[in-house]
C-alpha cells in the first residue's frame, strides 16, 4: 500500500504519518509512506499511489486543491484525502471528485472515522483476482479492469495499463470474481462503472468518451446499478 | 312570428355592438348605433334571402373590424378576437337553448324546429344566456389590457384557431337545425377539423415555449431575490468582521503593553482569552448559489453558532440542481431531520458533492437509542438512498436528481 502525505506543516506531518504506519499495517502488510512538505508537484511523477493525504492550504503558488486535481487525473482511483486547519470545505464552482475530508483542529474525531471509512474502501475496491495468460499467473487488481469482452471463448481484458487475452467464457469468469462495480451491459459485455461518465437507459459513455449500447435484457438493471455505486 | 325574428335579431345585434364598444373602450355612442344597423340589416338579409350563416359570420366579423378601424383609425388584432369570442358566446348559448328546449317540451333536438312553441323558447333563452354570459365576460375580463396582449403576431394562429371553431360550429349547428347534413357538409368539416388540429399543435408548441421562458424567468427572480438577501449579510457580516478587527487591534495593544512588564502568566491568560474569542468555526463559506447560500449555509451556520459540531463538504459544479427550489427543500429537509436526530450528540457530518447529473448528500452522525428513518424525508427528487451501520455511527447517502 503506498500512502503519501503533502503538507508543509511539519509537526503536523510526524503524528499523521505515525497514526498512519499504526493503523493500516493492520491491514497491510506492506505499507510505504512518502512524506513532501515541499516540491509537492513531485507527486505527479510517482508511479503507484493508494492513497493521499493532502493539505489544502499549501503555501505554494498553487493551493493543494489545483494540486489535487492534477493528481486525480494521472490517478483516477487514488483515494484522495484533503487536511485543512479550517473548519469546512466549501468550494463554489469545483467537483473534485475527493474521498474524505480532516479538519486539523478537530484531528482525534475525525482521523479515526476516516481511517476507518479508508479501510473499508480500499477493501472493497483493492479486490484481485488471479488469471493465466499465456501459461502465467497474472495478479489481476479488480478495480482497474476499464471492460471484459468476450469473442466466442476469448476473453478480452481490458486494464488501466494493459490488455490480457485468455481462453475463458465471461460467464465463468463473471462467476469467479466478487466485485460488485463490473457489470454486464451486453451479452458478451462487462464494463466497470468506475470508469462511466454518463449513463442513459440504452447507452452509456465511458471516461474516454467511448460510448456502449446497453442491451434491452440489461437497461433496468444497469441503470439502478449505477445509481447504487453513485451512492459510494 | 317575422316580427319576432326581427326583434330577436336585433337584440343579439344590439348586444355585439355594445359589448365591442365597451371592449373597445370607444368614446362616441354613435359607433352603437350604426354598427346594430349595418349588423342588423346583413343579418335580415341573410337569414331571409341567402341562409349561409357561415358567410354572414365572416362578414359579421368585418363589419365590426371595418367600423371600429373607422371610429379608432387604428389597426389591432384585438378588433377581431373580441367580436369572434362574442359571436363563441353567442352559438354557446344557442346550443345551450336547444338542450333547455329539448328537455321542457320532451322533444329530441331534429325535431325541435317542427314546432313554433320551441322556436319561440330556443330564442328567448339563448338571448337571456347570451346578455348575462356576455355581461360576465365583460365583468371579468375588462380590468387586464387585451388591446397589447392580442396586438402581437404570434397570435395570428389562436385567432385562425377561433375563426375555423366557429366554422365548425356553425355548420354543425346549421345542419341541425335546419336539418341539412350532407355530403358536401362532411367534407366541410372535416377540412375545418384537420385545420383545427394543426393550429392545436402550433399553439401547444407556443404554450410550451410560453412556459419554459416563464420557468427561465421565475428562476432568475429567485436568484435575484436571493441575491439580495445574501448581500444584506454580507453587509452585517462586513459590520461584524470590522468590529472583530477592531476588538484584536485592542487585544494586541493589550498583550504589548503586558509583554512590556514581562509578565508571562498574563500574557498566556490574555492569549487564551483571545483564542477563545475569535474561533471561527461557527461560520462556512458561501458557494456563490444564492439560494443554496440562504437556504443551507445559513441553516448550517444558524446551528453552528448554537453549539453544533457540523463538519461541511461540498464539492459541486454547475449542478442545475441547486437552482431548483425543491431540491433545495429536500436538502433542507434531511438538515432538520438530522439536527433533530443530533440533539444529543449536537454533531455531524454533512457532505455534498456532484454526482454525474446528480448530488450525493451524505450524512455522517452519532448513532444513538432511535434509528434514523429516512421516510421522515418525503420528496420526488430522492432518486435512491442507502443507510450504512457502522461502529458507532449512521452513514447515510442520498442521490437526488
Amino acid at each position: 500500500m503506498n500512502i503519501v502525505i503533502a503538507d508543509d506543516d511539519f509537526f503536523y506531518v510526524k503524528t499523521l504519518e505515525k497514526d498512519v504506519k499504526n493503523y493500516f499495517s493492520t491491514i497491510d502488510r506492506k505499507i510505504n509512506i512518502f512524506i513532501l512538505t515541499e516540491n509537492f508537484y513531485s507527486i505527479l511523477n510517482y508511479t503507484a499511489i493508494d492513497v493521499i493525504f493532502l493539505d489544502v492550504d499549501l503555501k505554494t503558488e498553487k493551493n493543494g486543491i489545483a494540486l489535487g486535481k492534477q493528481i486525480k487525473k494521472i490517478f483516477p482511483n487514488i483515494i484522495l484525502v484533503f487536511t485543512s486547519s479550517n473548519n469546512d470545505f466549501v468550494f463554489p464552482a469545483l467537483s473534485i471528485g475527493f474521498f474524505q475530508f480532516i479538519r486539523k483542529n478537530e484531528y482525534n474525531y475525525d482521523i479515526e472515522k476516516v481511517f476507518l471509512q479508508i479501510k473499508n474502501y480500499y477493501i472493497e475496491h483493492n479486490k484481485k483476482t488471479i488469471i493465466i495468460v499465456d501459461k502465467k499467473r497474472v495478479i489481476l487488481k479488480l478495480n482497474e479492469i476499464i471492460y471484459i469482452l468476450s469473442i466466442g471463448h476469448e476473453l478480452t481484458i481490458k486494464t488501466i495499463s494493459n490488455e490480457y487475452n485468455l481462453s475463458m467464457s465471461l460467464k465463468k469468469f463473471k462467476d469467479s470474481i466478487d466485485f460488485k462495480y463490473l457489470i454486464q451491459i451486453q451479452r458478451n459485455l462487462i464494463i466497470n462503472l468506475s470508469f462511466v461518465n454518463e449513463i442513459t437507459r440504452t447507452e452509456l459513455t465511458m471516461n474516454d468518451n467511448k460510448k456502449y449500447k446497453i442491451g434491452r435484457k440489461y437497461q433496468d438493471s444497469a441503470l439502478k446499478k449505477y445509481e447504487r455505486f453513485l451512492l459510494q | 312570428m317575422i316580427v319576432f325574428d326581427f326583434i330577436m335579431t336585433l337584440i343579439e345585434d344590439f348586444v355585439l355592438s355594445l359589448y365591442s364598444y365597451q371592449f373597445f373602450k370607444l368614446s362616441k355612442k354613435s359607433y352603437i348605433f350604426l354598427l346594430t344597423l349595418l349588423l342588423f340589416l346583413e343579418t335580415t338579409f341573410f337569414n331571409n334571402i341567402i341562409r349561409n350563416n357561415l358567410l354572414l359570420f365572416f362578414l359579421l366579423i368585418l363589419t365590426i373590424f371595418i367600423t371600429t378601424f373607422i371610429y379608432t383609425k387604428a389597426i389591432n388584432l384585438y378588433y377581431f378576437i373580441i367580436p369572434a369570442i362574442i359571436i363563441i358566446i353567442l352559438f354557446l348559448s344557442n346550443t345551450i337553448a336547444l338542450y333547455i328546449t329539448a328537455v321542457i317540451f320532451d322533444l329530441s333536438i331534429i325535431s325541435l324546429t317542427s314546432s313554433s312553441y320551441a322556436i319561440v323558447s330556443i330564442s328567448l333563452i339563448s338571448r337571456i344566456i347570451f346578455i348575462i354570459a356576455t355581461h360576465l365576460f365583460y365583468i371579468f375580463f375588462k380590468r387586464i389590457n387585451f388591446k397589447d396582449y392580442f396586438n402581437n403576431y404570434t397570435m395570428i394562429p389562436f385567432i385562425i384557431f377561433i375563426l375555423v371553431l366557429l366554422s365548425c360550429f356553425i355548420s354543425l349547428y346549421e345542419s341541425i337545425f335546419y336539418i341539412s347534413i350532407n355530403h358536401n357538409t362532411i367534407e366541410v368539416l372535416l377540412f375545418m377539423f384537420f385545420i383545427v388540429a394543426l393550429l392545436f399543435l402550433i399553439i401547444l408548441y407556443k404554450m410550451i415555449n410560453d412556459f419554459l421562458t416563464n420557468e427561465k424567468i421565475s428562476n432568475e427572480l429567485i436568484k435575484s431575490k436571493y441575491s439580495q438577501e445574501i448581500y444584506y449579510q454580507i453587509n452585517k457580516l462586513s459590520d461584524r468582521i470590522l468590529q472583530d478587527k477592531h476588538d484584536i487591534f485592542y487585544t494586541l495593544l493589550n498583550l504589548k503593553n503586558i509583554a512590556n512588564s514581562k509578565n508571562k502568566e498574563s500574557i498566556i491568560v490574555e492569549l487564551d482569552k483571545a483564542i477563545e474569542r475569535f474561533k471561527c468555526n461557527e461560520l462556512s463559506n458561501t458557494s456563490n448559489i444564492p439560494i443554496f447560500d440562504y437556504y443551507i449555509i445559513n441553516t448550517i451556520n444558524f446551528y453552528k453558532q448554537r453549539g453544533y459540531n457540523i463538519k461541511t463538504l461540498i464539492s459541486v459544479d454547475q449542478n442545475p440542481c441547486l437552482e431548483n427550489w425543491e431540491v433545495i427543500e429536500t436538502i433542507k429537509k434531511t438538515i432538520d431531520y438530522t439536527i433533530d436526530y443530533a440533539i444529543l450528540s449536537k454533531r455531524f457530518d454533512f457532505q455534498l458533492y456532484n454526482q454525474g447529473e446528480y448530488l450525493l448528500l451524505k450524512i455522517i452522525i452519532p448513532r444513538n437509542d432511535s434509528i434514523y428513518d429516512i421516510s421522515n424525508i418525503v420528496s420526488n427528487h430522492i432518486k435512491t438512498f442507502k443507510i450504512n451501520t457502522l461502529i458507532q455511527d449512521y452513514e447515510i447517502s442520498i442521490l437526488i436528481n
